[in-house]
């Protein structure tokens, strides 16, 4: 049973089409990135599979429950941590946790190991009694993340959980959510605008522009779906003429010059063999040929600027 | 469902005790209405205080007063500080939440407005002497309480419809003190404006019936209209309607 399905899902706001007719399926037990740029309908989607709103058309099923009547049953098994931290800023950290123990009904010794196993993971043990409002947001951040955990929820969406950390925080955060996965075969539902995070913790991820979904699956086969070959060319003599020559190839879809060498992206089934061809015959020399693989961001950029196209 | 509303309504004293950036500025919210009503006014009107209604006075304006602070920055301050979204994604239902923002706003009202009383009470015997014993009469020690409940019980609902309409804390405390106004001040307004001819009337009318019946009646009345301002807060507190209407 796949922990995400969604068919035709679509919200309207007023005269906005949030969500457009998303078709998907979430495997249980994986980190599942769900990306695109700001204004996609990344967070209505959220609101959406958490019951938060109704759908205009279609249909969707959390964790084998129905949205459309039992949003209660998918709440109570899931965890949110959505684009505002949600913390009470007024009170401690201790209060923060508490409350919301209080609410997933946690038994009083099981949440107070509960509280103190968190904070101390998230090295906040120590100013526990201190009011949030007083902290940076990094530490917001790492609480809102204890917060989410707090009931061990079998589904946790996340919405841009690593914005605002240092990177030492970040790299640790990503630790945790891997650990979630294979530890309790807790299902991950992930947004964020950092690509290298997706392709590092994601499974399957899945991009979604203007509320359509524009394509799904494992990074890798994203890569090869949609990114141009790159390869770099380290040598001297890349003159203007060189580069012009190059870039009127059929093989090329573009060309740079960065920090010396000559950075080229082929089209599909494009060879490099034409190409060093004509470095050389225009008085290039040629020291060495690297071929770079795409990354989740070029396939990332390139299926934007096709939806922008089509769009 | 009751644990939930005990836990909303702690969360929420806890909350409302930390309104303020400081503790002084907290503290002042708190004293001046109790300076006001439980020492100024009782020393200034001496005997009259106690021998009539006017004794009654914290227990419409301290309800009015406190809860119009509280319960607008228990909705609206919560939507504008991003964290009603995060409380609704989990398990407690819409009425434990709303149910728990009531009570701890009328539990911290009817709080001070019974410490306002109990001073008020002290600042009568020390002016009235013997004569403050009325203010233990059940005219005022029963009808008080029930009077306190009631405007708090209003308030409140009031207090969370305003909110869910209202965009930020300060348009929440804005539009409560104008319907705060319309609510209690426009019966003496109207009647300035009444000729007195009418006006007696109208009080000889009200003077024929039996005094219990009257209150009665008159407590009757406003259950109803709380518990019809309840049910239609709880209609409008609604995940759906209240996460539409933001941003995507």
């Amino acid at each position: 049973m796949p922990a995400i399905r969604t068919k035709q899902l679509t919200r309207d706001f007023a005269t906005v089409r949030a969500v457009d007719g998303l078709s998907l399926e979430v495997p249980e037990g994986i980190v599942f990135g769900f990306l695109g740029p700001n204004g996609a309908g990344k967070t209505t989607t959220i609101r959406l599979l958490l019951g938060l709103i109704e759908p205009t058309s279609g249909s969707l099923e959390v964790l084998g429950y129905s949205g459309s009547d039992s949003s209660d049953s998918i709440r109570a098994n899931s965890g949110a941590l959505l684009e505002h931290t949600g913390l009470y800023e007024r009170l401690t950290a201790l209060d923060n946790l508490d409350y919301i123990g209080r609410i997933w009904h946690i038994p009083d010794s099981a949440r107070r190991d509960r509280i103190r196993e968190l904070l101390t993971h998230f090295g906040l043990w120590d100013r526990r009694s201190e009011k949030v409002n007083s902290w940076s947001r990094g530490m917001k951040q790492k609480l809102a993340v204890a917060r989410t955990l707090l009931h061990r929820p079998r589904l946790v969406f996340f919405d841009e959980p690593t914005a605002g950390l240092d990177p030492v925080a970040a790299a640790s955060l990503r630790e945790d959510i891997a650990g979630l996965v294979s530890r309790d075969g807790t299902t991950v539902f992930l947004t964020t605008h950092n690509l290298t995070e997706a392709e590092k913790l994601c499974s399957l991820v899945a991009v979604i522009n203007k509320g359509k979904l524009l394509t799904m699956g494992h990074p890798d086969e994203l890569r090869a779906k949609t990114g141009r070959q790159r390869v770099r060319v380290s040598g001297g003599g890349f003159t203007e003429g060189v580069i012009a020559a190059v870039r009127e190839r059929p093989e090329t879809a573009a060309v740079e010059q960065v920090n010396g060498a000559l950075l080229i992206e082929l089209n599909e089934h494009g060879g490099m063999t034409p190409l060093l061809r004509v470095m050389l015959d225009n008085g290039a020399h040629v020291d060495e040929v690297r071929r770079e693989n795409a990354t989740l961001e070029d396939a990332f950029l390139k299926l934007m600027e096709e939806s922008d196209h089509v769009c | 469902m009751f644990a939930d509303v005990v836990t909303v309504t702690v969360k929420e004293l806890k909350e409302i005790m930390n309104m303020r950036e400081n503790r002084r500025g907290m503290l002042l919210v708190i004293f001046i209405p109790v300076i006001l009503l439980g020492i100024q006014f009782p020393l200034q009107f001496k005997a009259y205080w106690v021998k009539t209604p006017l004794s009654l006075m914290p227990w419409v304006l301290g309800p009015v007063i406190y809860i119009a602070n509280s319960i607008a920055d228990s909705v609206a301050g919560e939507r504008e500080r991003h964290t009603l979204e995060t409380i609704f994604a989990t398990r407690l239902s819409e009425k434990a939440l709303i149910l728990g923002k009531i009570a701890a706003s009328m539990i911290f009202a009817l709080s001070i407005t019974c410490l306002i009383v109990l001073i008020g009470g002290i600042s009568s015997a020390f002016a009235t002497g013997a004569d403050s014993l009325r203010l233990l009469h059940p005219s005022r020690s029963v009808v008080g309480p029930l009077i306190g409940i009631l405007t708090a019980s209003l308030m409140a609902n009031v207090g969370i419809l305003v909110s869910l309409r209202a965009v930020t804390v300060r348009q929440a405390q804005q539009t409560l003190g104008i319907v705060m106004f319309v609510l209690f001040f426009s019966p003496s307004i109207i009647a300035v404006a009444i000729p007195k001819s009418i006006l007696k009337s109208i009080k000889v009318h009200i003077m024929s019936y039996d005094p219990f019946m009257a209150g009665l009646i008159v407590f009757l009345f406003f259950t109803v209209v709380d518990i019809a301002l309840f049910a239609c807060a709880l209609t409008r507190f609604k995940r759906n309607r209240i996460l539409a209407g933001s941003d995507n």
